[in-house]
């Protein structure tokens, strides 16, 4: 009797490897050893768009995206737009911009509330946060949320607007909203179909992974920084992978398909 | 700090339930893999608990604006004047006409709800074209390539532009299968990737944006 499970003993392989290379480096940069990280312009001006809504007087609001956090392909997502809130948070309870947060489930609600919470504690404005106003559920219903949120956006005339998480049809709503009141947005998806939309109504658009180094980025966490150098890792392999397979099925071999579904 | 506040906590929960569910995908464990499939019933339990949040929430929201008479009080008037409408309508009550499944409920959800989830749905016709507009403007050579590129498909999917020239369509088909197809696989694998190195790190108690923000 197999104890593996069959055509799957390939994908624990990686995941040994990847595991293994973030570990290392992990505990080089405890050595002191942090890998340098490439610059991406649409978190670099984060900080410019909390300042440009201070001076406005007018609001950032900070999109997680819709989906679930159980999701094993979305929720990485919704995982990767809160821990962008909780430096947003901070940021903006220091400079004293509002922040609104927009919910569409139930069971991130209070995870985002309390993120917020310590963004604003951390900077000492706790006073400042209004949880019940300032991070709203709108509506479990995708186009109940849309609309919900862009009627929020207009009428408070955003100044900012970052989503970064997991959209579907209602992206193109949220970004074209966000043009046409004037905020400075930046949205980011690993949604190959929504990407475009994105692009085309965005000032800054991260994409794919760009979004899961995002919070190590803001927060310049060296650890985590280097864990994004493990997942570098990652993809290494599978550029070997793809110029070996390209290389066998030239000349005729499928060693690498039986590979891979072994 | 009280112990159940520490973030420890909820950092050995999602590693223990991680494992629970990575174990029984890569190795063959019967008994392991119903606790597995057991444990994710346990969210649709934790989501219908979350509905009652949802209506406290929203009720305290939309109370407060209605009783502050703030700017446009008379929507969030509307909204809790139809969730309350229609949880009454919810309460199974048979004998006089209430609950899931009756006439009442099911036409509310038919004629009203359905049409305007469409409605948003369709509207996003509008969005494209004005999204566009924006895009197609060639002030970069990326956006000359987007202009160019969109102008082709278009073309090769509009009746008018096959008539005017049949290449059309093989050109689309090639920015399709070829620059098309090699950026969604890069982005495809890219975003797998770092899926992947999220999850091992949330499962290491790295990743802890998602927990108070990574703060105490």
């Amino acid at each position: 009797m197999a104890i593996l499970q069959e055509g799957r003993i390939f994908g624990l392989l990686v995941l040994i490897y990847i595991f293994a290379a973030i570990i290392y480096f992990v505990n080089r940069a405890a050595k002191g050893k942090v890998p340098m990280l490439r610059r991406i312009p649409g978190l670099d001006v984060v900080d410019e768009a909390i300042g440009r809504a201070t001076e406005m007087g007018r609001p950032v609001f900070a999109s997680h995206g819709i989906a679930s956090l159980t999701s094993s392909t979305t929720g990485p997502q919704t995982i990767a737009g809160l821990g962008v809130l909780g430096y947003l948070a901070e940021k903006c309870a220091e400079v004293g911009a509002k922040l609104n947060v927009p919910v569409r489930r139930l069971t991130v609600w209070p995870i985002a509330v309390e993120i917020c919470e310590t963004g604003y504690r951390k900077a000492g404005k706790l006073e400042d946060f209004d949880a019940m106003d300032q991070v709203r559920f709108l509506s479990g219903q995708q186009f109940g949320f849309s609309s919900n949120y862009m009627g929020w956006m207009w009428r408070d005339k955003a100044a900012a607007n970052i989503m970064i998480g997991a959209y579907w049809a209602e992206s193109l709503q949220l970004a074209e909203t966000g043009a046409r009141v004037g905020a400075l947005q930046i949205a980011g998806t690993a949604q190959t179909s929504q990407i475009a939309f994105f692009v085309a109504a965005c000032d800054y658009c991260l994409i794919g992974e760009e979004i899961y180094s995002a919070g190590a980025y803001l927060a310049k966490d060296s650890e985590m920084i280097a864990s994004l150098a493990g997942q570098d890792m990652g993809k290494l392999l599978a550029l070997a992978l793809i110029i070996l397979g390209t290389l066998a099925v030239t000349f005729g071999s499928d060693i690498l398909t039986k590979l891979l579904s072994y | 700090m009280a112990w159940y506040r520490r973030i420890e906590i909820p950092i050995i929960l999602t590693a223990v339930f991680c494992v629970i569910q990575l174990v029984p995908y890569f190795v063959v464990v019967p008994t392991w893999e119903t606790y597995a499939e057991e444990f994710v019933d346990w969210d649709s339990v934790m989501e219908t608990f979350a509905l009652f949040i949802g209506f406290i929430t929203l009720m305290m929201l939309h109370g407060r604006i209605v009783s502050r008479r703030s700017k446009g009080w008379h929507w969030s008037a509307w909204v809790l004047i139809t969730m309350i409408g229609y949880t009454i309508i919810g309460i199974p009550i048979r004998s006089i006409g209430l609950g899931r499944g009756t006439e009442l409920f099911e036409d509310i959800r038919m004629f009203v709800m359905t049409p305007l989830s469409a409605a948003m749905y369709a509207s996003l016709g509008f969005w494209i074209a004005s999204a566009a507009y924006r895009a197609f403007r060639a002030r970069t050579l990326e956006a000359a390539v987007l202009l160019v590129s969109g102008t082709i498909v278009m073309l090769a999917n509009a009746p008018i532009g096959t008539s005017i020239w049949g290449g059309f369509v093989p050109l689309k088909d090639w920015i399709f299968d070829v620059p098309n197809m090699a950026t969604m696989r890069a982005i495809t694998i890219g975003a797998a990737l770092g899926a992947l190195a999220l999850g091992v790190r949330t499962l290491m108690g790295r990743e802890r944006g998602y927990l108070r923000g990574g703060g105490e």
